[in-house]
């Protein structure tokens, strides 16, 4: 009676690799290095460009900061178009035609930070 | 006995459909659904398609299962915000296009699979990701976005975040939160102007209604044996989380919205 109970959990503990299948980071990644991705890319004639950091792009005359007014309490969720909001409406963007790849990923190392040593 | 046996078989059977559940959240997955080259082409698409339409700020969602294998009501497994941003080259140059502002569980290697992290990567890496040859999109209206953007420029972004992950969070609770959350979450500090997360979520109960997802009390009872991330104990009946579909209703009915659609790759 006890085994068949561990069975079934067992089965269980079995079954949820596929359910962790979009959540394996580096474990499965035969061929997801970002470098290799990379030459990969260029060897099959697509541009790329490794990217070093993000920074705004900029907006005319728009605040990039949360304003210190705060509107809306508890009342609806709508808010009305404010100054700012029209040059976010300002037509269509550029982008590129690289396509952006990441530096490569941190070492793995384990995540469990250890407590020095008191001295 | 019998109960428990019966229990624990429910459980195994159930655990097979519980990639029905899913709203994972993970970093650096590649799905053998298209090639480099194909994901490569695919995020340069919805990159076209954002821009074309002026969106500085859109929130993207991939599917990271099958179709078959979703609950009704949920065809997305993790969404990001895209930012347009002038991107800083290795060769010292710089390039307009999308970074890609996500939240991420951890594998258990690099980090617990029950803490998220920030993480700021690009829309390669979101396509990579995708079972699917369709993604949804959501424009906020312009007002929106500029308040978005605002948050993810701000200290406030990593305020709303609360690294205790659960694939299925109830965004009417903090205890937990998912990626779709945590996009709620930096909404809601846009609309009502506050770095509160408590009045975030106070907010959110009175005004959104999260998407139900059906699973009966033996994945709530089981479910953390199968996949630790499976955490429901922040749920009171029904189990309430943020889809792309609930998502893009709020925005809608709050005019929020400049519009929201489903892009599909062009090979």
């Amino acid at each position: 009676m006890r085994s068949l109970v561990f069975l079934s959990l067992a089965i269980a503990a079995l079954a949820s690799p596929a359910f962790a299948q979009d959540s394996v980071d580096h474990a499965s990644a035969a061929g997801s290095g970002v470098s290799e991705v990379a030459a990969h890319l260029a060897a099959s004639g697509v541009q790329t460009a490794v990217a070093v950091s993000a920074v705004p792009a900029s907006v005319g005359g728009a605040a990039s900061m949360v304003g210190g007014s705060a509107v809306a309490g508890s009342g609806a969720a709508s808010v009305d178009g404010a100054a700012g909001s029209a040059k976010f409406a300002s037509g269509p963007l550029k982008v590129d035609d690289r396509v952006v790849v990441a530096p490569d990923a941190p070492p793995a190392v384990p995540y469990d930070a250890q407590e020095p040593k008191p001295k | 006995m019998r109960t428990l046996i019966a229990l624990a078989a429910a459980a195994a059977l159930t655990t097979g459909a519980l990639p029905a559940l899913a709203q994972d959240s993970s970093a650096h997955v590649v799905a053998p659904h298209f090639t480099a080259e194909q994901a490569a082409a695919f995020s340069k698409q919805v990159e076209r398609s954002l821009a074309s339409k002026g969106a500085r700020v859109a929130m993207v969602f991939r599917a990271g299962r099958g179709r078959d294998q979703l609950p009704e009501g949920i065809s997305y497994t993790h969404g990001a915000f895209w930012v347009y941003r002038t991107i800083k080259t290795a060769d010292g140059g710089s390039l307009s296009g999308y970074a890609v502002y996500n939240l991420y569980a951890g594998d258990g290697q690099a980090w617990s699979k029950i803490e998220s992290r920030l993480v700021q990567d690009y829309p390669l890496d979101f396509t990579r990701g995708s079972t699917v040859n369709d993604m949804a999109v959501i424009i906020p209206s312009p007002e929106m976005q500029r308040r978005i953007l605002a948050v993810i420029d701000s200290p406030t972004y990593a305020k709303v975040h609360n690294p205790a992950y659960s694939l299925v969070a109830n965004p009417w609770a903090r205890k937990y939160q998912n990626c779709n959350n945590f996009m709620l979450n930096v909404i809601g500090a846009a609309i009502w102007e506050t770095d509160d997360p408590e009045q975030i979520t106070a907010d959110l109960k009175a005004h959104y209604k999260p998407t139900l997802v059906k699973a009966n009390a033996v994945v709530r009872l089981f479910g953390p044996i199968a996949d630790q991330r499976l955490r429901t104990d922040d749920q009171k009946g029904p189990i309430r989380t943020a889809t792309y579909e609930s998502l893009a209703v709020f925005m809608a009915e709050n005019k929020l919205l400049q519009e929201h659609y489903i892009f599909n790759y062009q090979p």
